[in-house]
């Protein structure tokens, strides 16, 4: 067995949260504000919705399949060709996804707070965290999220806290102002976080209850859903038509938050939490992209697979874009459709190959 | 319980080389002599004495024994000095030499004066019958009486063991203001008996074990059946049954070569020097192990919450107890992060911190020739060996010199504009933060360096990649099966009611569930004290 570790039900929430929070609440709220407008609510509580369709999906695939991950059981349903070309496709996907998280992650510090340093300094620096947690397993990183999480949860209730008295309620008005188009606009590229619940396409059987699957997908992505919306709600309330214009608004908000206790100015204090929930993030996904390589080439052990990975990692990261400028503009406009097929599209189609082949372990009639 | 204990000897004596003194002796010494006794005594004598030798704290005593007709010849080993010479003489001389004659005369079939001597005779406590070699020779090693009488093919051992030893006394590590104030001595009889007084259930087993080629030191395993998981036990057990090593001169020997993270900074085996502390870690379903001559006993598995915990927690009402856990954890990570942190923030984000404050660090850091990193350093390795010069001096001058140092250093310097007041507050700060912890001293110093250089070459980023590099590295170590960081991580939010505070006693009523699944509950279901009924009325 590749991964002898096994997390909780709990844990696998909290990872999942973990694994979305942290970019959904930088990037979200410019990406649908810019398709909505102050509609953008509006369209959260839709990706919401979806988010909870592409969990049906992935969660009922986990109930035919609880002890396998999708690299194991693309092959049994597609045959060992097709079904190791799915294998490859995710394993390397998962790579390609984080490339941008990583990228993300260092932009967001060298154009907010280290404009000096050479942006290969972050990469290297969080990719070298990223395997060093990742050699050590799921449980490991299970156990380091379980206060990595409640540390980004404590400073963003704070910072939604401290906004409220800035909340301008005209902000939201007209609603519906264009129909629903332009909340359905403002939702598409968003709805790529919400589907990153796809990582429970390699963690489900270690899962203490692999059935479970279906269940934490749903709690994680509601308590997305409903956080997500307290955020934009913040944003909206409190900069209106500026969203637009500020590309990271929430860490725009922070540098508005005037304690007025004895701080002048905490959004370096902000970065502590949110640089750990972002590394976290990319741990999650480098483990994805780690387990599904060493199960594709029939690995005994992903350690040395989980150093190579990390330098593709550091590699891709750096040189597929040009600028922050070019990589938001992929994440908004080019990436959707391809990101939501692998995340949504294949496992709805390995499903019904499933459904069709009766092939895996059957459902009840009932449930 | 005995069942326990032969399992455990009989895999000490066949299992071969690690330990079992009777293998061991004949490993090193060689010449052994004949493993059993002969039926004449001064064959048995010359045996003994060609392992033993014939040092001057062995101490013959020839004697006759018997009726007047067939007097036998007999002889008295023991070691100088570790046998209480008047009891020798009240309850072991003076009955062979009075009563056996008479005994014999009584039953003058019986013709094994062994037997009789053990069962009429003799008035000492304990006494037994021994019929090898090795056996007697470790016997006198240890302290005991041996008795050899000629034609006999057996000897007589008794345990008048009597050697001077520390009192009970207070602990000088772990002091308590209320609670018990006794501590373990260097006698391991004198432990295992405190412990027993503690805890009276006869669940409580000790298992003994000698580890040491040389040294043959005791060590007991000690933990309540019933409570504790009977596989920690027997793990413990063979972990410590494994080491072989010359000698064991205190438990830290001990603890060293069971741990499981060796290379780790954080101390995966917990240790104190009061029997109440391990009475209650017993309690909880831990194991501990005891050594012969230290007054320090180790207990497993030792999780990273033990570090904020006092005894004195539970002995005192939970409100000040559950204020001062938080006050230790607060200082705990601030003394390890905040030399980072004032590095980092200093460096690279000054205005995170109030504006006010930052001009008067600037002004303070006005002419001082060291980068800030450097200064923190150097003044973090002054403080360390002024700490250290503190320990070794003799205690009249090491508070002399501490006070010396502290003041006159720390104000000379900053005077002379070699370091700026700020660095030198924050660096005394970090220093005696770091007391209030003793639990982790190891880390201490190495993590607050490692933090700085990160924070030093990338600030805040550098600074909070380190952290996350060092609490995975927390979360990565076990202790004897269970993960280091529960119940916080993996959380087990029930649990953290006895871990950041302490609350109420009668709401503690399971025990740590990730150390023993063994007993669930630890008091009755209703232990909230009760207002009486409110019927009376107030007297005036």
């Amino acid at each position: 067995m590749l991964e002898e570790g096994r997390i909780s039900d709990r844990q696998a929430v909290y990872l999942i949260i973990t694994s979305i929070l942290p970019t959904s609440i930088l990037f979200l709220p410019h990406m649908i504000y810019k398709g909505a407008r102050q509609d953008a609510w509006l369209s959260v509580i839709l990706i919401t919705f979806f988010g909870l369709a592409a969990g049906e999906v992935i969660g009922r695939l986990a109930r035919r399949f609880p002890a396998q991950t999708i690299v194991e059981y693309s092959r049994e349903l597609v045959g060992p060709y097709l079904g190791g070309a799915i294998g490859l496709l995710y394993a390397g996907f998962f790579l390609y996804i984080n490339s941008f998280v990583v990228r993300e992650l260092a932009e967001m510090l060298t154009t907010n707070f280290y404009e000096e340093t050479p942006i290969v300094v972050f990469v290297i620096a969080t990719v070298f965290v990223v395997v060093y947690i990742v050699r050590h397993g799921l449980e490991v990183l299970g156990r380091v999220n379980d206060i990595v999480l409640p540390l980004i949860l404590a400073m963003l209730g704070a910072l939604v806290l401290f906004i409220i008295p800035t909340l301008k309620a005209q902000n939201f008005f007209p609603v519906l102002e264009n129909g629903v188009a332009p909340v359905v606009r403002g939702g598409f590229p968003a709805a790529v976080f919400f589907a990153e619940t796809f990582v429970m396409l390699m963690l489900t059987p270690y899962l203490a209850r692999p059935d479970e699957t279906r269940p934490v997908i749903a709690k994680a992505v509601l308590f997305l859903g409903g956080l997500q919306f307290l955020v934009i709600l913040a944003v909206i309330g409190v900069t209106g038509e500026l969203t637009a214009n500020f590309l990271f608004p929430v860490l725009d908000l922070a540098r508005l938050i005037r304690p007025s206790l004895f701080l002048t100015n905490v959004d370096p204090l902000i970065l502590m939490p949110w640089i750990l929930g972002g590394t976290v993030k990319i741990t999650v996904f480098h483990y994805c992209a780690t387990l599904a390589a060493a199960q594709l080439f029939r690995l005994r052990n992903y350690g040395v697979v989980a150093v190579i990975n990390g330098i593709i990692l550091g590699v891709l990261s750096l040189i597929l874009w040009e600028d922050v400028v070019e990589l938001a503009e992929q994440i908004a406009r080019v990436i959707p459709p391809y990101f939501l097929f692998i995340q949504v599209g294949i496992p709805l189609v390995l499903l019904v190959i499933a459904v069709i082949g009766r092939k895996g372990r059957q459902e009840n009639a009932g449930q | 319980m005995s069942g326990r204990l032969k399992k455990v000897i009989g895999r000490l004596f066949t299992k071969g080389p690690p330990s079992g003194y009777l293998q061991q002796s004949h490993d090193q010494g060689g010449s052994f002599g004949p493993p059993y006794l002969a039926a004449d005594l001064d064959k048995n004598l010359e045996a003994i004495f060609s392992v033993l030798g014939k040092g001057p704290d062995l101490i013959v005593r020839h004697l006759e024994v018997g009726p007047p007709p067939k007097l036998l010849r007999a002889a008295l080993l023991y070691a100088d000095g570790m046998v209480d010479t008047e009891l020798l003489g009240e309850l072991f001389i003076k009955p062979v030499l009075h009563d056996l004659p008479r005994k014999l005369a009584q039953r003058p079939g019986s013709l094994d004066v062994i037997d009789v001597l053990e069962k009429h005779v003799v008035a000492a406590p304990s006494a037994k019958k021994a019929k090898s070699v090795p056996e007697i020779v470790s016997s006198v090693l240890r302290g005991d009486v041996v008795l050899l009488v000629d034609s006999h093919a057996a000897a007589l051992v008794s345990s008048l063991r009597g050697f001077r030893s520390r009192n009970v006394e207070e602990p000088t590590l772990e002091t308590v203001i209320r609670g018990p104030k006794e501590g373990f001595t260097e006698n391991l009889r004198t432990n295992l008996s405190l412990l027993r007084r503690k805890i009276v259930h006869p669940g409580l087993c000790f298992t003994e074990l000698f580890i040491g080629r040389y040294s043959q030191t005791r060590v007991v395993v000690a933990h309540i059946a019933g409570v504790a998981e009977k596989s920690l036990a027997d793990e413990v057990i063979r972990r410590v049954s494994g080491i072989d090593i010359d000698g064991v001169l205190d438990s830290g020997y001990i603890e060293q070569l069971i741990e499981d993270a060796p290379y780790s900074l954080f101390p995966t085996i917990g240790n104190t020097e009061k029997p109440d502390v391990v009475a209650a870690r017993l309690l909880e379903g831990r194991v501990a192990v005891l050594v012969d001559g230290s007054p320090v006993a180790l207990t497993v598995p030792r999780l990273f919450y033990e570090t904020i915990q006092t005894p004195e927690d539970y002995y005192s009402r939970p409100y000040n107890s559950s204020i001062i856990r938080i006050i230790r954890l607060i200082f705990l990570i601030a003394s390890i992060i905040l030399p980072g942190l004032y590095v980092a923030l200093i460096n690279y984000d000054p205005e995170a911190i109030p504006q006010k404050l930052v001009f008067t660090i600037a002004a303070s850091r006005e002419g001082v020739p060291f980068p800030l990193v450097l200064e923190v350093v150097l003044f973090g390795l002054i403080f360390e060996g002024l700490r250290e010069a503190g320990v070794r001096l003799p205690r009249p001058v090491g508070s002399a010199v501490t006070i010396v140092g502290a003041l006159i250093i720390g104000t000379a310097a900053v005077e002379a504009g070699l370091a700026s007041s700020s660095t030198v507050i924050m660096t005394a700060f970090v220093g005696i933060a770091s007391f209030i912890t003793p639990g982790l001293t190891d880390v201490y110093i190495a993590a607050r360096f490692l933090l700085v250089a990160l924070a030093g070459v990338l600030g805040l980023f550098g600074l909070v990649m380190g952290m996350l590099f060092l609490y995975t590295h927390m979360c990565s170590l076990r202790s004897f099966g269970v993960p280091y960081m529960s119940p916080i991580a993996p959380s087990a939010y029930p649990q953290w009611k006895d871990i950041f505070v302490r609350a109420p006693l009668w709401l503690l009523k399971t025990r740590p569930f990730f150390i023993t699944k063994q007993s669930k509950y630890r008091m009755g279901q209703d232990s909230k004290p009760e207002r009486p009924p409110s019927g009376q009325k107030e007297r005036n």
